[in-house]
């Protein structure tokens, strides 16, 4: 199992995607620090009475005063003069958008094995189809959990960097914020190796889990709004709102039911993909 | 007698209504280069995808090196395949691709990697992208990948489609070695029984899933070669005569009224003089033998 782990980690560092990916990422990361505010890749935070992130007089303010902004210097700016606040835990509460470089994790390590047909090399040998998703598993968590610490930690030293000491968190502190997103980014990472070996073939999976995050936005939204539902089930249980709750001094027993839930979805969506893997004809 | 390296039992495999395998029975012995024969869609990638656990059967059993299917796991470490067409990863060289099997199978020499692109003659190919090879050169690097970790047994799909004249000859003496000197173990697939004719000791030929024929090449050659049947009363006097007056030694005595003479093809009317004018009471000379394509329609026929 180990080997295979190895094998696939050999791969992976072997191909230009993953590095295209961390590009994209710290690209990605200097731009919120470089205009001081988090930025979110296709999806939007919906502001709501039942998320910590109330909208002060002060913040309403701001907003106005950003969406009057010539350019990003301008952007900056303004930002530097509003306050001092903790950018970085600001920006880590945005690490949904890491479910678009996960899609590229999963992709490389189980799509490609799956739709070139190169699976059937490794499980006509002595490895078992238990082995192998095992394996798989453990490999796409663990470049999830090194990208996410890549990115957080890449993240809070280019900070203190570009922006210094005032916009920057504890060190500590940020760790723990750190710490309490990885069941939730695990059950994450879940769900999108459960497609992948439902689907078995890259566009599928493409096709499916690119809009997966607004389509299931879109649904709940539209559930919450037909049947007069809490917008508290969107607010507290959505991935995108769990993962910024998560950075905004959530109580103790929120983290508690976000990682039962994160560990829900990790036991859920395996089963699920293994139970359908194992019936599956390797072409 | 020689270890049995595969032994299926009524193996059965069903697709729906649709059965591709319908209780097939055969054996490979340790050294056999055993040859299965059929047309496109006879049934042969889906016994090579059972036997490498690929595809789950629907009904019967098999053993490999005497091990149950249902425990196969580590037996497999012994086996080496390509199945179907060769899939590697497109955007790596074949040594990156042999690298990450070869880590994946534990193997830490890398010498063993150049050692079996070297034997494939895909050398000087080597640091190219699995991309740009040929279908000839992709075929090489499957039976490289095939041969990475010193298997007992191979398994080896249509091998050499795609192959040009020269590359098969050389894939050919390839498998030969590989069975002579590594006594490898090889099971290999093709839907043209001249091709593995050159190559295989033993032959299953398989129609709509079904086992038609389990024939040695010996026997084959009995059932095809063309040659004069002589029919007499006294096969050792008549060989007296084929040796001393026809010098000929390339014959063969099927029994005491049967000989089978391999030579004077074109000319069978000097055999049946010589006889003659030496006494020998002659019940039948004819000329009979068929081409292996011709044998190959008529046992499908038959089948049918």
């Amino acid at each position: 199992m180990l080997n295979i782990i190895k094998s696939d980690i050999y791969r992976i560092f072997r191909g230009k995607g993953i590095y295209i990916a961390i590009i994209f990422m710290f690209i990605m990361i200097v731009g919120s620090l470089f205009i001081i505010s988090p930025g979110y890749i296709g999806t939007t935070v919906m502001i709501d009475e039942g998320t910590s992130q109330g909208m002060t007089p002060e913040n309403v303010e701001l907003m106005e005063k950003v969406s009057k902004a010539n350019n990003i210097l301008d952007i900056r700016e303004i930002m530097k003069e509003y306050a001092e606040f903790d950018l970085d835990k600001q920006i880590i509460g945005a690490n949904i958008n890491l479910y678009y470089l996960f899609i590229i994790i999963v992709f490389i390590v189980i799509c490609v094995d799956l739709s070139d047909s190169t699976a059937k090399n490794t499980l006509s040998s002595a490895i078992s189809r238990e082995k192998y998703y095992i394996s798989k598993v453990c490999t796409v968590m663990i470049i999830g959990i090194f990208m996410t610490l890549l990115n957080n930690y890449g993240m809070y030293f280019l900070n203190i960097i570009i922006n210094g000491k005032s916009f920057s968190s504890d060190f500590i502190e940020f760790t723990k914020y750190t710490i309490i997103q990885i069941p939730v980014i695990l059950g994450m990472l879940s769900i999108l190796i459960g497609i992948a070996f439902i689907t078995k073939k890259k566009s599928l999976f493409n096709g499916i889990t690119i809009p997966l995050l607004m389509i299931v936005q879109l649904i709940l939204q539209g559930a919450i709004t037909i049947f007069h539902l809490e917008p508290t089930i969107m607010t507290n249980w959505e991935l995108q709102y769990m993962i910024n709750n998560l950075t905004n001094n959530p109580s103790t027993e929120y983290v508690i039911k976000a990682s039962l839930l994160g560990i829900f979805y990790v036991i859920i969506f395996n089963l699920i993909g293994y139970y359908t893997f194992k019936k599956t004809e390797i072409k | 007698m020689n270890e049995i390296i595969l032994k299926t039992n009524n193996l059965t495999k069903k697709y729906k209504e649709f059965i591709a395998l319908d209780n097939v029975n055969l054996s490979i012995s340790k050294g056999d280069i055993y040859g299965l024969i059929g047309r496109n869609g006879a049934g042969k990638t889906t016994l090579m995808k059972i036997i490498t656990t690929l595809s789950n059967k629907t009904a019967g059993e098999f053993e490999l090196f005497g091990k149950k299917d249902n425990n196969l796991t580590e037996t497999k470490r012994r086996i080496g395949c390509l199945i179907e067409n060769p899939a590697f990863f497109p955007n790596l060289s074949a040594v990156k691709n042999l690298r990450y099997y070869a880590i994946q199978k534990g193997i830490v020499d890398k010498k063993q990697i150049d050692e079996v692109i070297n034997l494939v003659g895909l050398s000087e190919a080597k640091n190219k992208k699995f991309k740009t090879y040929s279908l000839g050169m992709k075929q090489r690097l499957g039976i490289a990948f095939a041969i990475l970790d010193n298997p007992d047994f191979i398994i080896l799909d249509e091998p050499i489609n795609g192959l040009d004249p020269i590359g098969i000859s050389e894939l050919r003496d390839l498998f030969k070695k590989l069975n002579l000197e590594r006594n490898i173990t090889i099971l290999i697939s093709s839907h043209i029984l001249n091709e593995l004719y050159q190559v295989s000791n033993k032959f299953c030929i398989i129609e709509k899933g079904k086992v038609i024929k389990e024939i040695t090449k010996e026997k084959l050659d009995e059932e095809c070669s063309k040659c004069i049947v002589i029919k007499i009363k006294e096969a050792s006097k008549v060989a007296v005569i084929l040796e001393e007056q026809l010098k000929t030694k390339n014959y063969k005595i099927i029994d005491d009224t049967e000989i089978r003479l391999y030579d004077y093809l074109e000319d069978s009317s000097k055999v049946n003089k010589t006889l003659i004018k030496n006494d020998i009471d002659i019940i039948s000379l004819y000329e009979t033998g068929i081409t292996l394509e011709d044998y190959f329609k008529t046992i499908i026929k038959e089948g049918k």
